[in-house]
C-alpha cells in the first residue's frame, strides 16, 4: 500500500476512520505512517545515532542529513545514513477487563475502550520496532491472560497484535496484582505503559505502578475513558447495567450527570496527582481523540526516558 | 360551582393525577444500558439521593399544580373568596341589587313583562358575577326590607340563587326606593373595596317625585355616595297606551244591612295615552253563607274615559244573608292587569244596632218618654224588621250600658254621667266620669252617638266634662234652653237656606230640590242654643263641626250639628227627640222617620273596619267570648299555592281576644275561617288592595332620576325593548386569563427547574452532544 500524500494519511489518526479497519496491525501501521507524516513540525526527532552508510541525494530528502564535507570533495550531494540502535524495552500494559468492552454506541466512532487502547498499543508496538526497540505486551483481567516479553523481532509485532486480536474482554479488572506479577517479570529496567480505565481500586493501581518505579521502569498510563464516560450525555430513564457485576441503577440520568461528571473528573484529577507524585506519566484519553494523543504523550514519556539514560551514561 | 364549565373542571381535577401517573408509568420505561463507570454513578446517586427526591416531588407538584391552573382555565374560573387577595383583582367585591318588583314592573312587554326582563337580567349577573363578589338582592317594593331575597353574602351557588329569581313573582306593592337605598346602605357600610348598588327599575315619574332637597331618596343617595358606593339604574320602562287603574272602591253607606240595598262605588282612572269609550267594569260578589261562590253582577260601563282622567261608577247591591261578604270589580285587560282589579269586604249586618237612652221616662205613660218617637221610627215593631233593632234604656241604668255591643248610642235629654269622686291630692275631691271615657272610646273607635238635647241637660256637665274645652264629644258649648216649651203659638223653623247639602239633611233637600219647602211643616218650640267656640285648638283625632242646619230665629241658631270624633261621628239635634219642644216627630210629609234613619245610617259604626285595605296594613281582628276556642286558619290570595296560615289568637282578658295577620302583601281576598269545636266555622273575608298610584306608568328616565337623587352621579342604561337596546350583561368577572397566565408560568418554572435540576438537557447540554 503506497500513500501518496501525508495528508492522506493523517486522516487515520481519527478514531472514527480508523474504526472502519478491521485488522489491527494495519490500523497500527496506518497510525504510526501517519503520526510519523506529520512530525515534520515536531521537535520529536533524531534518536537513532549510529552512522551506516551514505546515499545520494534524491528530491524530498531532508537537507539536514546532506553531509557538506561529501559534498565539497566529491561536488554531489550524498545523505548520511545512520543504523538505528536498540536501547529500549517497552511493554505494554492492556487491560482487558470487561469495562473495557464499553464503547459509545452514538456516533460513528465504534471503537470499544478495548478496540482503541488496542490500537494505540499496537501502534506504538509498531513504531518502536520500527526503532529497533524492542516490544512486549502483557493482556490483564483479573489475571494475566496474554504475555509477550519484549522482543526487537520482526515478528513481535504479529504476536502482540495476534494477541490483542484473541482477547475478549469478560472479566473483572485486578491492576495491582498483575503490576506485582508483571514487575518481578520484566528483567530489565524500561518503559512501561498501562493503557487501561483504572475501573478498579485506584490505591492499589499506585501500589502496583509503584512496584514499577521500584525496579526503576518509566511508567506511562494512558487512562482510556469513552467519550460518554466524560460527558455522560444520556436522557430519559435509563437502567444502568453495570459491567463487572456492578450491578443495576434505574436513574433519570440527567439528574446524576453533575454529580457523575464531578466524581469522575476528582478520579481523573486523583489518580494524575498522585501519578505525578510518582513520577508516573499520565495521559486521560478518550476514544473520540485522535490516535496521535496518545502517540505524543509516549513520545514525550520516551524522550524523557531517553534523557534520563543519556545523563546516567 | 365557580365556573362556567363545571364539568371540564372536573374533568381537568382528574388530570391533575396526570403528572403522577406519567412519572409512574415512566418509571416502568427504560432504557437498558450496560455501563462501565459504574462507580461514579453510584457514588452521584449517594451524594445527591435526598436532592433528587426533593427535586423530583417539586417538579411533579408543579407539574401538577399546572394541569390545575390549565383546567381552571379551560373551564372559565370565575373566582372564589380568595381570588380577591390576588392583587389587582379588586372589582366590585359587594353588590346589591336592588330588583322593582312593584306591580307596574308587570306592565306587558311582547310576550313578558318588564318584570320577566329585569329578573332575567339579574338572574345573568348572578350567574356571571365573580365568587369573590357578595352580593345582595333586596326586593324594592319592601320598604323594610324584611324579605331580602338574598342577604350580602358569598353567592356558593349561583345556579340555585339565579333559579330563585326566575321563579320569582312581582309583588302587588309599591316601590320604595329610597327605603331600600337606605337598607342598601347598611349592608354595605362595612365592606372594604368596591361597593356598588344596581337598581333594575322602570323609572316612574310617580314614584321619583317629590322631588325635593330634604326627599328621603336625595338623602340616601347622597349618603351612598358620600361613602363611596356607586349606583347603576338599568331603567326597564315603558310608556303605556293602555291603562286602566281602579283607584278606590267603597261602600257609598257606611255599612250594609241583610235585605236592604247598599251602594258600591268604583273609581277608575285612565292611566294610558289614548282616550277609551265603553270602559266595562264587571262587578262580582262573593255572597255571605255562600263563601264558595261568586255572583257576576250586571257589568257597568263607563261611556267615554278620557287619558288622565278619573270617573266614579255607583252601582247597588244587596244581600239576602247577613254576613261576611266581598264585592269585587275587574277592568277589561290592558297593559298592566294588576290594578284593573279591586275588592271590597264587607260585613253584612242582620240589623243596625241602636242603644237609646232616655233621659225623661215615663214609666205610666211610654208616649210621654223621651225615646218613644226615635224607638218607633228606627224599630216600630221591636224586631229589626226596618234594619235597626233599637235597646231603650233609662239614663239612671247609663252606667251598666255596654256600647261597644252597638252600633250607634243615641242620648235623649240626658241629663249627665254617673260620676265617681275620688280625692285629689289638693284635698279637693276629683270627680271622673267612667262611662263618658268609654262612650269617648266608643265613638273614637268608630262608633256613632246622636244627641237630643231637652229640658233636663246639666249645663255643667256638658259644657264640663262633655265639652272638654272642644276636645269632648260635645260639639259646642250649650246654654239654657230658649222658647217656651208647651206654648205652640211661638216656635221657629228651620232656615231652609241652611240645609247642608248632606245624606242625614235630604229629607229637606230632596223636597227643596222639587220646588218644596217642607221646613215650613216642622215648628220648634224651644231649641238649645249653642255657641260657637273661637280660638280652640282641637286635637288631630277631632274635627271642626259643621252645622247642617241651623234654626230661622235671626241668629242661625246650629239646629244639627255633626263632627267627626276618632273614626267615629256625633250628631247633635239641638232639641228634642219627642214632641216636647217640636212637633218634627209628627210632621206630614215623614221627615222625622227619613232623617232619624239617615243619622243612624251615618253615624253608626262602620262596616268597613280594616276589613278593607291596602296591601301591607295588617289584618287585625277581635274575636268575641264566643270564638275564642276557635281554630283560626287563614288563606292568602294565592291559595292553594301558598299553605294555609294558622294564626293563633292572643287573650285580651276572659271575653275577648285578638288575630292579627301581618304578611299581607298580596292584593286580593283574604279568608279567615274560625272552627269552633262544634265543627261550625265562622268564615270573615278581608280585602287588600294595591296602591293605584302605581298604576301611572307615565316614564321618568334619566332627568326625573337625576332629579329624584339631585345628582347625575350615576350609571344608567336604558333597558326597554321600545329603545331597541339589548341588555347587555356585567363584564364577566373571569380569571381564566389568569390562570392559564398561571400555569404557563408554572410550566416555563418547572422547565426552567427541570433543566437547573438537571432533569432536563438544557439547550447548552443539548449543544454541547453535538459533534
Amino acid at each position: 500500500m503506497v500513500f501518496q500524500d501525508s495528508q492522506e494519511l493523517k486522516k487515520y489518526l481519527d478514531p472514527k476512520v480508523l474504526s472502519k479497519i478491521t485488522r489491527l496491525d494495519l490500523q497500527a501501521r496506518l497510525v504510526v505512517e501517519g503520526f510519523i507524516s506529520g512530525l515534520h513540525r515536531s521537535p520529536f526527532h533524531g534518536y537513532s545515532v549510529e552512522f551506516a552508510s551514505h546515499r545520494q541525494y534524491v528530491p524530498g530528502d531532508d537537507t539536514k542529513h546532506i553531509d557538506w564535507k561529501v559534498q565539497a570533495k566529491t561536488d554531489r550531494y550524498y545523505i548520511k545514513q545512520y543504523e538505528e540502535e536498540t536501547n529500549l524495552k517497552a511493554t505494554f500494559v492492556l487491560d482487558a477487563s470487561e469495562s473495557m468492552h464499553y464503547g459509545s454506541e452514538n456516533g460513528d466512532a465504534g471503537l470499544t475502550k478495548y478496540q482503541y487502547a488496542a490500537a494505540v498499543a499496537a501502534s506504538l508496538a509498531f513504531l518502536l520496532l520500527q526503532q529497533q526497540d524492542s516490544t512486549g505486551l502483557a493482556i490483564f483481567d483479573e489475571d494475566l491472560r496474554q504475555y509477550l516479553p519484549a522482543s526487537g523481532s520482526v515478528n513481535q509485532i504479529k504476536s502482540i497484535v495476534h494477541a490483542m486480536d484473541i482477547t475478549q474482554p469478560k472479566a473483572k479488572t485486578s491492576i495491582e496484582d498483575i503490576c506485582h506479577s508483571l514487575a518481578e517479570k520484566i528483567p530489565r529496567r524500561g518503559l512501561v505503559c498501562l493503557v487501561s480505565d483504572l475501573f478498579c481500586d485506584i490505591d492499589g493501581v499506585i501500589r502496583g505502578l509503584e512496584h514499577f518505579r521500584h525496579y526503576d521502569h518509566e511508567v506511562l498510563v494512558l487512562h482510556i475513558m469513552d467519550q460518554d464516560e466524560l460527558d455522560f450525555p444520556f436522557q430519559g430513564n435509563t437502567m444502568f447495567r453495570g459491567l463487572e457485576a456492578m450491578g443495576d441503577l434505574l436513574v433519570e440520568p440527567r439528574a446524576l450527570r453533575e454529580g457523575y461528571l464531578k466524581a469522575v473528573e476528582e478520579f481523573c484529577l486523583q489518580v494524575k496527582r498522585r501519578c505525578i507524585a510518582r513520577r508516573i506519566d499520565y495521559k486521560r484519553i478518550s476514544t473520540a481523540d485522535h490516535m496521535d494523543a496518545a502517540l505524543l504523550a509516549f513520545l514525550a514519556a520516551r524522550t524523557a526516558a531517553t534523557r534520563k539514560a543519556g545523563a546516567k551514561r | 360551582m365557580p365556573f362556567v364549565h363545571p364539568l371540564i373542571f372536573t374533568i381537568g381535577a382528574c388530570c391533575v393525577a396526570a403528572p403522577i401517573i406519567i412519572h409512574l408509568l415512566n418509571r416502568r420505561r427504560f432504557r437498558l444500558r450496560h455501563w462501565a463507570a459504574m462507580q461514579f454513578l453510584l457514588d452521584s446517586l449517594r451524594r445527591n439521593r435526598r436532592r433528587l427526591r426533593v427535586e423530583e416531588m417539586i417538579l411533579l407538584a408543579m407539574r401538577c399544580l399546572a394541569v390545575l391552573l390549565l383546567a381552571l382555565a379551560i373551564a372559565r374560573f370565575t373566582g372564589c373568596a380568595a381570588t380577591s387577595v390576588l392583587p389587582g383583582m379588586s372589582g366590585p367585591r359587594a353588590t346589591v341589587y336592588i330588583l322593582d318588583n312593584s306591580y307596574s314592573m308587570l306592565q306587558k312587554s311582547a310576550a313578558t313583562s318588564l318584570f320577566e326582563n329585569a329578573r332575567h337580567d339579574l338572574a345573568q349577573r348572578i350567574r356571571q358575577s365573580s365568587r369573590s363578589e357578595k352580593v345582595a338582592v333586596l326586593m324594592g317594593a319592601d320598604a323594610d326590607g324584611k324579605s331580602a331575597l338574598f342577604d350580602l353574602n358569598y353567592v356558593t351557588e349561583p345556579a340555585s340563587l339565579a333559579a330563585r329569581l326566575e321563579s320569582l313573582d312581582a309583588s302587588d306593592g309599591r316601590l320604595a326606593l329610597a327605603e331600600a337605598l337606605a337598607r342598601s346602605g347598611k349592608l354595605l357600610a362595612n365592606e372594604a373595596g368596591a361597593r356598588q348598588v344596581v337598581v333594575l327599575t322602570d323609572c316612574r315619574k310617580i314614584d321619583l317625585a317629590p322631588a325635593t332637597a330634604q326627599s328621603p331618596l336625595r338623602k340616601e343617595f347622597a349618603a351612598l355616595r358620600k361613602s363611596g358606593v356607586s349606583v347603576e339604574v338599568l331603567d326597564y320602562g315603558q310608556e303605556s297606551r293602555k291603562n286602566l287603574t281602579i283607584e278606590s272602591i267603597e261602600l257609598v253607606d257606611r255599612f250594609a244591612v241583610a235585605n236592604v240595598p247598599f251602594n258600591v262605588a268604583v273609581t277608575v282612572r285612565n292611566n294610558g295615552s289614548a282616550n277609551l269609550e265603553n270602559v266595562a267594569l264587571t262587578p262580582r260578589m262573593v255572597l255571605p253563607g255562600q263563601p264558595d261562590q261568586t255572583v257576576v253582577l250586571p257589568v257597568q260601563v263607563i261611556p267615554s274615559l278620557e287619558s288622565g282622567q278619573s270617573t266614579r261608577a255607583v252601582f247597588e247591591v244587596a244581600s239576602r244573608n247577613p254576613g261576611s261578604a266581598v264585592v269585587s270589580v275587574e277592568a277589561a285587560g290592558d297593559d298592566l292587569q294588576t290594578d284593573n282589579r279591586a275588592h271590597l269586604a264587607l260585613d253584612i249586618r242582620k240589623v243596625t244596632r241602636v242603644l237609646i237612652v232616655d233621659g225623661n221616662t215615663d214609666p205610666t205613660d211610654r208616649t210621654e218618654s223621651e225615646s218613644f218617637f226615635l224607638n218607633k221610627v228606627l224599630d216600630p215593631r221591636g224586631d229589626g224588621a226596618f234594619g235597626v233593632r233599637t235597646d231603650v234604656i233609662s239614663s239612671d241604668t247609663l252606667g251598666g250600658a255596654n256600647f261597644a255591643d252597638y252600633d250607634a248610642v243615641a242620648l235623649l235629654d240626658v241629663a249627665d254621667f254617673p260620676a265617681s269622686v275620688a280625692a285629689g291630692p289638693a284635698t279637693r275631691p276629683t270627680v271622673a266620669y267612667p262611662q263618658l271615657k268609654a262612650l269617648e272610646e266608643y265613638v273614637r273607635g268608630g262608633g256613632g252617638l246622636i244627641l237630643f238635647t231637652g229640658g233636663h241637660i246639666n249645663l255643667d256637665f256638658y259644657n264640663g266634662p262633655f265639652y272638654a274645652a272642644g276636645a269632648g264629644l260635645l260639639p259646642y258649648r250649650v246654654g239654657p234652653h230658649k222658647g217656651r216649651p208647651g206654648q205652640t203659638d211661638t216656635y221657629v223653623r228651620l232656615a231652609p237656606a241652611s240645609i247642608a247639602n248632606h245624606n242625614i239633611m235630604q229629607a229637606f233637600t230632596r223636597f227643596a230640590a222639587e220646588g218644596s219647602d217642607v221646613t215650613s211643616l216642622v215648628r220648634f218650640f224651644a231649641f238649645t242654643p249653642t255657641e260657637e267656640p273661637h280660638g280652640v285648638v282641637l286635637p288631630p283625632e277631632v274635627k271642626a263641626p259643621q252645622v247642617l242646619a241651623a234654626f230661622a230665629d235671626g241668629q242661625n241658631s246650629p239646629a244639627v250639628i255633626t263632627r267627626r270624633f276618632g273614626q267615629g261621628e256625633v250628631v247633635m239635634f239641638c232639641t228634642t227627640a219627642s214632641k216636647r219642644w217640636n212637633d218634627w216627630p209628627s210632621d206630614e210629609v215623614g221627615t222625622y222617620a227619613v232623617i232619624m234613619h239617615e243619622t243612624v245610617k251615618f253615624v253608626a259604626r262602620s262596616a268597613l273596619q280594616g276589613l278593607t285595605a291596602r296591601v301591607g296594613r295588617p289584618i287585625d281582628y277581635t274575636l268575641p267570648g264566643d270564638l275564642l276556642d276557635a281554630r283560626a286558619t287563614l288563606k292568602t290570595p294565592h291559595f292553594p299555592a301558598d299553605d294555609l296560615v294558622t294564626l293563633v289568637a292572643q287573650r285580651q282578658g276572659a271575653k275577648a281576644g285578638h288575630l292579627s295577620y301581618a304578611a299581607t302583601d298580596a292584593a286580593g281576598v283574604y279568608w279567615l275561617e274560625l272552627a269552633l269545636p262544634d265543627r261550625s266555622v265562622k268564615k270573615v273575608l278581608f280585602a287588600r288592595n294595591i296602591d293605584p298610584v302605581e298604576g301611572d306608568l307615565t316614564c321618568g328616565g334619566r332627568p326625573s332620576l337625576e332629579a329624584a337623587l339631585g345628582s347625575g352621579d350615576f350609571a344608567y342604561a336604558e333597558k326597554s325593548a321600545a329603545g331597541g337596546e339589548a341588555p347587555a350583561a356585567a363584564a364577566q368577572k373571569e380569571y381564566w386569563l389568569l390562570a392559564a397566565l398561571a400555569a404557563l408560568v408554572l410550566l416555563a418554572g418547572e422547565t426552567f427547574l427541570g433543566q437547573k435540576f438537571g432533569h432536563y438537557a438544557g439547550r447548552k447540554a443539548a449543544a454541547e452532544r453535538l459533534p
